[in-house]
């Protein structure tokens, strides 16, 4: 091995691929992106309007219409004096049932009101009640209602049984449970689901881009040197494990330089919102760099070695597409290890080196990993991180100088007896 | 089209050898800065092999190399030549003779099942990637890059540094004519300036060992005679020079020693005239104009290759040569006759067998036959 020409390729290709339109768009659209896909939608789902919503109320029974005004207005409110809901209470005479109706649907079609609650004389027995309104997508305000006729419900029983009303408000309160989390130094610390979420996930999520990016460049750089027969000019100046390492190493430079910026841009949002989840990150950075950054190493080998043995994009596109299915796999698995991060099956996983940079990172920031269990995960990633190279070393040797077909198992195998790295 | 004027308009000069305004490239760059290069470019390098280099003889040696691949393809079978400096050797042969996989060797990319490459009696390993400067038959660049960014990526990877290669870049820039901004990407070239930039990148390194593969396939005549003029002046900078080529006609006007291979066998080796004077002068050619079809009737000789005003005969006795001339003189309106050594092809055919010839490689070389 030659550092001085496993540098110079390797300052070439962060140079060069960095130059590229590609890498420039990527490294400031990607966070974009997440942002306007993750973070907008439920912003504007949060977001209400400022003006209050009318909703019309035929109560049969006689006794919610009411009660369901002031309750929603105490709970629900715009401003100090403006409610979020209007209901305004309409006859229940079956006589007129149908005309009353027409009017409400034209009202609601119109936007001149969400919609109509329909309480039926039956309902303290069947408990069905029904919501006309055009958007039978709006959950939060499906939700509510429902939630307000439970809770009336409720204490309409109570009152049934003679409970002082006192006793009765009371029991309309609700409950709030804040979680707090056990660290490794034994500290109580406030977190929240959100922040335990994309903490957990940051590993996961660079390691996941930084492959998908970087490591795609990796594939393309070879298939242009292999297609255009640069590469035989390059192995006429530098032995194909020097190219292979400083390839590897420069375009993983790149990516740490991609990594940091969306590191930064992750941290600038997150302390923009919450300052103990900005601390979360800070802290669980060194961890998951270097468990991010074996992993890199572990799945740009096997692309390297993949990719070396197509002859076309396309090819080294399905070829690769089959490798990252094992990044995207403890993804899959997201709610049940947030539910029981030290289950035995994950706990086991975490030591198949494909999946352990993911699943090692999640686990720990969601539970308290022992450090042997720690160590030995890295020492068994590492491990496999050589090996995995020092293979696909000996796959490009060979497959960057045979075009035009595709080599078949038997001949790999053949390859990796024959061929010195 | 700018290239090709500017071409033309040397073109005089570069037939009476190097351009008065050029100084040739290793006076280009001073003598410290030279020691220096040379130093840092054989750092690696054994001392038996620094010390060859330091007295300017130095030789390639390929003894007894056989390559086989997978399914009993034997690439090359038995293969043994010298390449001495200053002299440029020629691998000759048709398409799949085997020449590619022997530069592989060369360049240690490859390695041998049988037989060793020995430079200055040293086995070759990595380190002759630093002497070498290689041109592949098949051509092209990173389509993307800048035409500076490529040559000091090839230059810094034979071991130079970056200002060595900028003093490499001016100079080969001037000898090729190449007058180009070396800001513009390769994309924005010609297909014959990418060329020039290839080449370019294949010596930037002042490789002390030169192999062309196929040089001159896609060149216009003029470049063509250009590269003629650089070989030339590898050559007479003391390099090692290797020529890989299925025409026969280009290696003969250059080559001064030859391998000619066949199905991966060696057919023949050494000095180009040795080899002629070894079988025999019976060769006349003849320019004429007129029918080329009448040499078919000639009871004094027999055609080995022609082309519409150029034929080669072979006469059927040397005794016969003044009954051929006057022979052509009534049949034909003869402009020249020259009674020579065999040409190239000729002996190939002689030493090959008839079935053993791919069908494209006679095609090649009487399209070849009498360029430039």
């Amino acid at each position: 091995m030659d550092i001085r020409k496993l540098w110079i390729t390797a300052r070439w290709e962060f140079v060069q691929k960095g130059k590229t339109k590609a890498f420039l768009v990527s490294l400031i659209l990607t966070p974009v992106l997440i942002i306007a896909f993750s973070v907008l939608p439920s912003l504007l789902m949060l977001q209400e309007t400022e003006e209050p919503t009318t909703i019309y109320v035929i109560d049969q029974t006689g006794r919610y219409a009411t009660a369901l005004q002031q309750y929603l207005a105490r709970k629900y409110h715009i401003n100090d004096t403006l409610a979020r809901y209007q209901l305004i209470s309409l006859p229940s005479d079956p006589a007129i049932q149908d005309s009353i109706r027409q009017v409400v649907i034209h009202h609601i079609q119109e936007n001149r009101a969400e919609g109509l609650l329909l309480i039926p004389a039956n309902f303290d027995s069947t408990l069905a009640a029904e919501f006309w309104s055009k958007k039978a997508g709006d959950f939060r305000l499906f939700e509510r209602i429902s939630g307000a006729l439970e809770q009336f419900y409720k204490i309409s029983i109570l009152r049934h049984y003679q409970l002082p009303p006192e006793v009765a408000q009371k029991l309309e309160r609700e409950i709030h449970l804040a979680t707090r989390q056990i660290t490794a130094e034994g500290k109580v610390e406030k977190k929240d689901f959100f922040s335990q979420f994309l903490g957990a996930y940051l590993g996961a999520l660079l390691l996941f881009l930084l492959v998908m990016t970087s490591a795609q460049l990796l594939v393309r750089s070879i298939l242009e040197e292999k297609m255009n027969r640069l590469i035989e000019m390059l192995l006429s100046s530098t032995s194909p494990l020097n190219l292979m390492l400083g390839k590897i190493i420069g375009l993983g430079g790149l990516s740490i330089v991609q990594a940091i910026v969306w590191i930064t841009i992750a941290i600038g949002i997150a302390s923009a919102t919450q300052f103990t989840m900005a601390n979360d990150l800070l802290r669980s950075l060194p961890i998951i760099a270097i468990y991010v950054v074996l992993g890199y190493m572990l799945y740009a080998s096997i692309l390297i070695a993949l990719g070396s043995l197509a002859t076309t994009e396309q090819e080294a596109q399905n070829i690769t597409g089959y490798a990252v299915l094992f990044l995207i796999l403890p993804v899959v698995f997201i709610a049940p290890i947030m539910q029981n991060p030290d289950a035995l099956l994950f706990r086991i996983l975490s030591y198949f080196p494909l999946f352990t940079p993911t699943l090692m990172t999640v686990r720990w920031h969601l539970t308290l990993i022992p450090w042997w269990e720690l160590l030995l995960t890295l020492l068994l990633l590492l491990l496999s991180t050589i090996f995995i190279g020092w293979f696909g070393a000996k796959i490009f040797r060979i497959a960057i100088l045979s075009y035009g077909k595709r080599i078949t198992l038997p001949e790999l195998f053949r390859f990796f007896r024959a061929a010195k790295v | 089209m700018q290239g090709k004027i500017q071409t033309s308009l040397h073109l005089p000069l570069l037939l009476a050898g190097a351009s008065p305004e050029l100084t040739p490239y290793p006076a280009a760059v001073s003598l410290s800065v030279q020691r220096a290069t040379f130093q840092n470019r054989t750092r690696y390098l054994s001392s038996s092999v620094r010390a060859a280099l330091e007295k300017g003889i130095f030789m390639l040696e390929l003894r007894n190399i056989v390559k086989r691949f997978h399914g009993g393809i034997v690439a090359v079978d038995h293969l043994s030549f010298n390449a001495p400096n200053g002299a440029i050797t020629g691998i000759l042969g048709p398409n799949g003779a085997g020449k590619t996989t022997t530069i592989r060797m060369i360049l240690n990319i490859l390695q041998p099942d049988e037989g060793e490459i020995l430079f200055d009696n040293k086995p070759v390993d990595d380190w002759i990637k630093n002497l070498v400067g290689y041109l592949p038959e098949e051509r092209g660049l990173y389509r993307k890059s800048t035409i500076r960014d490529i040559l000091h990526y090839f230059g810094e990877l034979k071991g130079k540094t970056r200002s060595e290669v900028d003093a490499a870049i001016q100079y080969w820039t001037e000898r090729l004519q190449f007058q180009y901004p070396l800001t513009m990407k390769i994309e924005e070239l010609s297909k014959g300036n990418q060329q020039k930039v290839q080449f370019m990148a294949a010596i930037i390194g002042d490789p002390q060992v030169i192999i062309l593969d196929e040089p001159f396939t896609g060149l216009d005549p003029l470049n063509q005679l250009l590269l003629n003029d650089i070989i030339a002046e590898l050559k007479s900078n003391q390099k090692v020079v290797i020529l890989c080529t299925h025409l026969l006609d280009a290696a003969e006007r250059l080559c001064d020693r030859i391998v000619l291979i066949n199905r991966g066998k060696q057919l023949l080796q050494g000095s180009l005239g040795a080899i002629k004077e070894q079988f025999g002068s019976t060769f006349v050619t003849v320019e004429f104009q007129g029918d080329p079809a009448i040499l078919q009737q000639c009871p004094y000789a027999h055609v080995t290759q022609s082309a519409p005003n150029r034929a080669e005969l072979e006469l059927r006795s040397t005794d016969d040569f003044p009954a051929l001339l006057k022979w052509l003189a009534d049949h034909l309106d003869v402009r020249k006759i020259e009674r020579q050594t065999p040409s190239l092809l000729s002996i190939f055919l002689k030493v090959v067998q008839e079935n053993e010839i791919p069908a494209e490689f006679l095609q090649q070389q009487e399209q070849s036959y009498g360029h430039p």
